[in-house]
Formats: C-alpha cells, sequence, structure tokens
C-alpha cells in the first residue's frame, strides 16, 4: 500500500504515546506507562450522576427512617405488627359468621393484652362502627386511643368516627329526654286517658327531632315503633322506617320479629329472625325472638336450648328472665324455673301478670307470644 | 409468554442500566482494572450500555467484574425499595399515612425496581467470562473449573429472563423485605 504510515515506537504507552510502558511490574503484558495506569484506575464518575444518586438514596434513607419509626412506634414491636394483623382476620371470620360479640371479645382481650397497638384499635373500631357496635367503638376509643398521639391523617380518621359517635349518643340523650316523663309516669296510677295524652306528647316530642339533622333518624324511629305507638302495625311502619336507615341494626329486626309473631304470622317473623341473624347471629333481640317464636309453635326444648345460652351471656337483657322461665315451664323444669323466679325478686325484679298466669296455667304459651302484650 | 422487546425494557429502566455499568465500573476499580471507556446509557437497541476495560488475566477479578452489577444492583436495589417494604408493612398494620407518602414510596421504589431488574449479568457478560477464564487454556484448570458454574448460571438467568425472571426478581425483593419485616406471607401483585 503506497502512501505515508507512521509508527510508533513498541515501548511507548498504548494510551498516550507519549511515554514509555512501565516495565517495574513484570508483568510481560504491560502496556500502558505508570502514569496512564493511575488515571485509568481512578474511579471516574460524572458529578451529575454522583448528584443524581444521592438525592434518590438520601430520599430512601429519609423515607425509610421515617416509615420505620412509625411502624416501630405505632405496635408493641414487629412481632406484635404480625399478631394484630392474626386478630384482625380472627375478627373478621367472626364477623362474615354473624358473632359480632364474639368478635369484639377477641378484639378487647388483644387490646387488653396490647394497650399500644393504636393501628389495631383504630382498625377495631372502625369495624365495630361498620356492624353497628358503637358502643364497642366508644369504650375502644375511651380506653385505648383518647389519650395517644397521632398522625394528622390519623386525626382525621378518628375525628370522622367520633362525629358519628357523637351524633348516635346525643340522638340517644334527646331521645331518651323526651321519653323518660312517659316512662316515669306511665308505670304510677294514672288514668289511662292522662297515659294516652303524655304518650302522645311525647311521641311528638320524640318524632319532632326527625327534622333535627343532628339526629339519627333510624334511632327516632325505632324508640317510636317500640316505645311509643299504640299499636302493632303502627309499631311496624316505624320500625321497617328504622331497619331501611339501620339494616345492619340486629336489633330493629329482632323487633319486627317480635312483631310478626304478636299478630301470629309466624313465617314472616322467621325471615326477620334470619334478617337479623344474618347480621349478628349472638344479638340478644334476635335470639329472645327466635326462642319466643319456638315458644308459640311448641318446640319447648329447642326453645329452653336458644335460652339457656342467652341467659348464660345476658340474664338482664330486656325480657331474656322472663323468657327463659317460660322456657324452663314449658319443658317441666319448674324446680329451676323457681330458682330463677327468686333469683330475680331478690335483685328488685318484677314479672309481669301474663307472665303469673302463664305459669299458673290461667293463660296458654301460645296466647301468652301471639295474643299477649309480650 | 408475553414479549416486550429488550430495549424496550432498557429504555423504561434506563436508571437501573445505568446502575449496572457502574456495578461493572466499581468492580473494575475494586480490581485495579483499567477502565477506558464507560458508556451509561444510549439509546440505542443494540448496546444500551457498556463498560470498556483491560484485560485481566486474574480469574477472579474477571468473576468480580462480571458479577460487580448483580452485588451492586441489588444492594442499591434492596435500599430503594425498603421504603416501599415498610410502607406496606405500616398498611398492613392498618396504620394511616400522610397522602404524600405513598407516590414518594412508588417514585423511589421506580428506581429499586430498575436496579434490582438490570442486576443480572448480561448474556455478553456471561461470553465475556467464557472467553476470559473458562476457555483461557493459559489459566490453571482449578479456577476454570470453579468460575465455570457461574458462567452457567448466568447461562441459566438469561434464559429465565425469557420468562421474566429479571421482573420476578425485581418486585419479589420487596415482598420479601416485607415478609422478613412483618412475619407475614407476602401477597404478590395485590401489594402493588
Amino acid at each position: 500500500m503506497d502512501g505515508f504510515q507512521f509508527e510508533y515506537d513498541p515501548g511507548l504507552c498504548r494510551h498516550c504515546h507519549k511515554r514509555y510502558i512501565d516495565r517495574s511490574s513484570g508483568n510481560p503484558n504491560e502496556f500502558l506507562c505508570r502514569e496512564c495506569r493511575a488515571e485509568l484506575t481512578k474511579l471516574r464518575i460524572p458529578k451529575w450522576l454522583l448528584l443524581c444518586m444521592a438525592v434518590v438514596i438520601t430520599a430512601a434513607i429519609v423515607m425509610s427512617v421515617y416509615l420505620g419509626k412509625i411502624v416501630m412506634n405505632n405496635s408493641t414491636g414487629i412481632a406484635a405488627l404480625s399478631e394484630g394483623e392474626k386478630i384482625l382476620a380472627e375478627v373478621d371470620s367472626l364477623i362474615a359468621e354473624h358473632k359480632n360479640y364474639s368478635a369484639m371479645d377477641v378484639l378487647y382481650n388483644y387490646l387488653e393484652a396490647n394497650p399500644n397497638n393504636t393501628g389495631v384499635a383504630i382498625r377495631g373500631m372502625q369495624k365495630a362502627m361498620e356492624i353497628g357496635q358503637y358502643d364497642y367503638a366508644a369504650s375502644i376509643y375511651n380506653t385505648y386511643l383518647s389519650t395517644k398521639g397521632f398522625t394528622d391523617a390519623e386525626i382525621k380518621e378518628l375525628n370522622k368516627i367520633a362525629t358519628e359517635l357523637n351524633r348516635y349518643y346525643d340522638t340517644f340523650d334527646k331521645v331518651g329526654e323526651a321519653l323518660s316523663e312517659y316512662v316515669s309516669e306511665a308505670g304510677t296510677d294514672m288514668s289511662d286517658e292522662s297515659k294516652e295524652a303524655l304518650r302522645k306528647e311525647c311521641y311528638n316530642k320524640v318524632l319532632a327531632l326527625k327534622d333535627d339533622e343532628g339526629c339519627e333518624k333510624n334511632i327516632i324511629y325505632y324508640c317510636i315503633g317500640t316505645y311509643l305507638v299504640g299499636n302493632l302495625d303502627e309499631s311496624e311502619r316505624y320500625l321497617k322506617m328504622a331497619y331501611n336507615y339501620a339494616p345492619l341494626t340486629d336489633e330493629i329486626a329482632g323487633r319486627l320479629a317480635v312483631n310478626e309473631r304478636r299478630k301470629g304470622f309466624m313465617s314472616a317473623a322467621w325471615e326477620w329472625v334470619d334478617k337479623g341473624e344474618k347480621v349478628n347471629a349472638e344479638g340478644i333481640e334476635v335470639r329472645r325472638a327466635k326462642a319466643t317464636i319456638l315458644l308459640a309453635e311448641g318446640k319447648y326444648e329447642e326453645a329452653l336450648y336458644v335460652m339457656e345460652e342467652l341467659y348464660a351471656f345476658s340474664p338482664d337483657g330486656s325480657y331474656v328472665r322472663d323468657t327463659y322461665c317460660i322456657a324452663l315451664y314449658a319443658t317441666g323444669n319448674i324446680d329451676k324455673m323457681k330458682t330463677i323466679m327468686s333469683e330475680a325478686k331478690e335483685t328488685g325484679y318484677e314479672f309481669d301478670e301474663e307472665f303469673h298466669k302463664v305459669i299458673s296455667n290461667r293463660m296458654s304459651i301460645y296466647d301468652y307470644y301471639v295474643e299477649g302484650d309480650e | 409468554m408475553f414479549l416486550i422487546p429488550g430495549f424496550l425494557i432498557s429504555f423504561v429502566t434506563f436508571p437501573g442500566v445505568m446502575m449496572h455499568e457502574l456495578g461493572h465500573q466499581l468492580a473494575c476499580w475494586l480490581s485495579k482494572v483499567c477502565v477506558f471507556r464507560v458508556q451509561y446509557f444510549k439509546f440505542d437497541a443494540k448496546v444500551a450500555g457498556f463498560v470498556e476495560h483491560e484485560r485481566t488475566d486474574n480469574p477472579w477479578k474477571s468473576l468480580l467484574i462480571t458479577y460487580g452489577p448483580f452485588i451492586f444492583n441489588t444492594i442499591l436495589g434492596t435500599i430503594l425499595v425498603l421504603p416501599l417494604s415498610l410502607m406496606w408493612a405500616a398498611n398492613a398494620n392498618r396504620i394511616i399515612l400522610p397522602i404524600w407518602v405513598r407516590p414518594v414510596c412508588y417514585i423511589i421504589a421506580y428506581f429499586g425496581v430498575s436496579c434490582l431488574a438490570n442486576a443480572f449479568p448480561s448474556w455478553k457478560d456471561a461470553q465475556n467470562l467464557f472467553e476470559s477464564v473458562v476457555k483461557n487454556k493459559a489459566l490453571p484448570l482449578l479456577p476454570r473449573i470453579l468460575v465455570a458454574p457461574f458462567v452457567i448460571v448466568i447461562g441459566l438467568c438469561s434464559a429465565a429472563k425469557f420468562f421474566w425472571f429479571d421482573f420476578i426478581f425485581a418486585f419479589g425483593v420487596p415482598e420479601l423485605i416485607y415478609a422478613i419485616i412483618t412475619h407475614n406471607p407476602p401477597h404478590f401483585w395485590t401489594m402493588w
């Protein structure tokens, strides 16, 4: 090939072509001078890349420290985190089985042992609200959350729940105030006319609360339907209105079941029991309604089984003692019934007149539950 | 198998590609091997980045240079996905976090996942290691035999990339961290 061809000195550094190759290392394959080797083995990273890396890594470290502190402070340790998860899962599964009281008991037992796990307390409160167990939600707040410090987001969430709870208890207070006069006077020796006038006055007072934006309508209608209307149809109308507002309240379904039973419509009564059990199979009103329907249908042993469980769970529940005694009477457990009655008498509890008629065989159980007042 | 062209993945995860090359560069620096040129990233369908370095006859240095990105990207990627794992742990404990935490964690995690997805040495890296060590008859037999499994591992990982192995690894690391922190099993894709 013609033309000029430049030839390097083979002893020159292959990188700079200026200095001689450094042979001091003894490496026969060496091809760089000392300066080039020193330069090329340096770590040369562009400043912009270092800056970008510094920003991202710093952000990651800051976030990790921040989140790490939150996670550690909101539980009694990492083990508590997973334990809390398991408890919440157990609570979820019990709620799915409609065992609302058992779910709340599991939650409460856990919080008693782990009072600093505010994460579980807040979530538990939310769950209690979701299933209409406002008393449990309020109790969790007062016991485990009211004295703790929170982040802004937690405060926002808690305020939301507290507003709902306040609305619930405010309505109860207002309805209770309106009802108190009627409840205290109705048992006295007033004439029927006076009682009816008082009932109407009280009815109007409670009904007026429905226009109060700060009141829960389901509580208003439930109280009217249960205490302040003169006949079963009116009662049913109000209770159904309450149910429409709060279908997740097992007490309303229980009351409606009792109303249907009193009218003699057993299949309709069972439908309400089913609805109530789907909300909370452990609900006192629903279980008692179920037992009374069974008694009215003559299924005494089944009724006794339901009432034995309910009496053990809540002996002071509305009409629980009466219904248990009727079930004992119906199944021939007279001695046990007498024991319960004497125990009740010692505490000042009084059974009504129709109850005495039943246990003295002057009234049939069917008449007591279908035609009677109970 | 759902196929996306490799260069498209490289473009989307370019921070990881850059860290991959930086991993090679750091390994060269630690091994005192001269680096002539570094291309951290370029929009090229064939080669997204490279490190041009001196050939070394030391098998262990070759191994370190080949596996440098795996070590570096895995460590860096783990640091960067840690906030996301902690955020999941907080969520699992029903801790309510400020609204800005979530996007910030996911942005940092993007860099982390990019690093982890590009942690595995490339097929080209495996070829270089094979040529410079396993096939190099000038080297003693023992190091050549010892390095050979590492070449096979890279080969298998490269093949597994067809089944999205690199991304399974990248998305799996934060879930593994979550599982270690909370003692709970990971929830896989539902967590993202």
